[in-house]
């Protein structure tokens, strides 16, 4: 008996050890070696030399466009992750609702999910292009407007652009982590309510947000990531261009390290992206795991 | 790089863009996405290589086109950029017989260059030759060819054996690039001079 409970006990840990093993090899090493050669000398064709100390920090906080990289981050994730969670809820909502073509509604609603980020933006980027996009050549049509009309005409537009893009790729993904939350709610808990006077909102907040916290959570964290690591609609719409202007971090460090070939401080963001991620995504899961604790 | 002439050439360039005589986003548009355009009719004029012709043609462009050299100022020679590639071979003092090693990379540089090699590769890659064996069979090939003989004569190539050419062709983008949001261009080339300097 001693035998088989031992080797019970045992168990749990050899059913994780593939994925365990897997996780090391291909994430946990990968990171270490990053931060070893965060901290090393590394030539402009990638030779590593000695350590440097916090010479690849110092040198990557001073560079010309750093506060200019982190404050389009912050507002990249804030706008993304923010509008595309408030858009998927609202969209989530209407979804759970019966009505004719609701199934080809959700169907359509996951291609801008499934399409590659790439060709996403590339198609956003046609149909904004000054010379023969679609927009232009579609309001030119209606009469809406007698000459086409530059989308793109300051980099500041051409950053909400990219947002925009970000949001229209992240809402699918928000809306189907509501929607699985909200089937998971028990009518009776609506009908209950309805019983006893509470009108839409107060059925809102008192019943269908706590109840779909969890998932929100969970998209929210998972898009948080996401998004702040995104490479492919930033590069593929502006390569962050005029003078890094609309690039965020993970577009400017990739065109530092191939580019400029400044591989120690472009190491030197990646890691600093690295830890500022696991902050707030460590903040934010203990923030409302402790709700839910107190709840 | 902070020179007067430098400095009046982009802000040249910057007031074509403030002017309207060209593309509006030109910090965000490649020269394919002109080409296209070019292709279809809808551009005038466009900066481009030797191989737009082929590009066109491809596309199912049909337009009446010539080719001629980029404009100068008054008592300057005109001058194309030139990109190209490199065949290196290395030194290592540490191989062991110098001799076999040398005589392979001759025999390797003499097999790449034959023209019965070397027409068909730059004809494939649309390129201009780089040794005189070649011309002939390229001109007789495609006349039209030889008029790009001449411009290859007066071209400046971008001086990539320099280490420090990444540096420069980077900072000239962000310093233009910065330009086109505001700064001065005078500044920003004095900022680079001192960066490269070091």
């Amino acid at each position: 008996m001693n035998t088989v409970k031992g080797k019970r006990k045992w168990e749990p840990y050899i059913w994780l050890l593939p994925s365990v093993l897997l996780i090391s090899v291909f994430v946990v090493f990968p990171i270490i070696i990053v931060f070893r050669l965060s901290f090393s000398e590394i030539s402009k064709a990638g030779v590593v030399g000695g350590f440097n100390g916090f010479q690849n920090y110092i040198d990557a906080v001073n560079l010309p466009a750093f506060k200019t990289v982190m404050q389009n981050t912050l507002w990249w994730v804030l706008s993304v992750v923010g509008l595309s969670t408030l858009l998927g809820f609202i969209i989530a909502l209407v979804f759970n609702q019966k009505f004719a073509g609701r199934k080809i509604a959700r169907s359509i609603l996951i291609f801008p999910w499934a399409t590659s980020l790439v060709i996403q933006a590339s198609v956003w980027n046609y149909i904004i292009k000054f010379e023969y996009g679609n927009l232009n050549n579609v309001l030119l049509n209606l009469g809406i407007i007698k000459e086409a009309i530059n989308w793109r005409s300051s980099y500041q537009i051409e950053f909400v652009w990219e947002c925009a893009c970000g949001i229209f790729v992240t809402v699918p993904f928000v809306t189907f982590c509501v929607l699985s939350g909200l089937q998971s709610i028990d009518e009776a808990l609506y009908e209950s309510a309805t019983v006893d006077g509470a009108g839409f909102w107060r059925k809102l907040f008192s019943i269908t947000l706590p109840l779909v916290k969890p998932s929100l959570s969970v998209s929210t964290v998972l898009n948080i990531i996401y998004v702040f690591n995104s490479f492919p609609i930033v590069y593929t719409m502006t390569k962050g261009a005029p003078a890094n202007k609309t690039d965020t971090m993970i577009t400017y460090l990739y065109m530092l390290s191939f580019y400029d070939r400044k591989k120690g401080p472009a190491i030197a963001l990646s890691v600093i992206g690295f830890v500022i991620l696991c902050v707030c995504a460590g903040v934010y899961m203990l923030a409302v795991m402790r709700k839910e604790e107190e709840q | 790089m902070n020179s007067d002439e430098n400095v009046e050439a982009i802000n040249f360039a910057l007031s074509l863009i403030d002017n309207g005589y060209t593309n509006p986003n030109p910090a965000t548009q490649t020269r394919y996405d002109l080409q296209d355009m070019f292709a279809a009719g809808k551009l005038a004029m466009v900066i481009a290589p030797n191989q737009l012709p082929t590009y066109v043609a491809d596309k199912g462009g049909d337009i009446n086109m010539v080719t001629v050299n980029i404009p100068a100022n008054d008592g300057k020679a005109s001058s194309s950029v030139g990109v190209m590639d490199r065949v290196m071979a290395f030194k290592d003092d540490t191989a062991g017989d110098q001799g076999a090693r040398n005589e392979a990379i001759g025999k390797f540089l003499k097999f790449f260059y034959d023209p019965e090699n070397y027409v068909g590769w730059v004809s494939m890659e649309g390129f201009l030759p780089a040794v005189n064996s070649a011309v002939e069979a390229l001109v007789a090939a495609d006349p039209s060819f030889e008029a790009w003989l001449d411009v290859l004569a007066g071209c400046q190539f971008y001086p990539t054996a320099k280490a420090e050419w990444d540096q420069v062709k980077q900072g000239v983008i962000a310093a233009e690039q910065n330009a086109l949001t505001g700064a001065d261009i005078q500044d920003e080339l004095d900022a680079l001079q001192a960066d490269l300097v070091g």
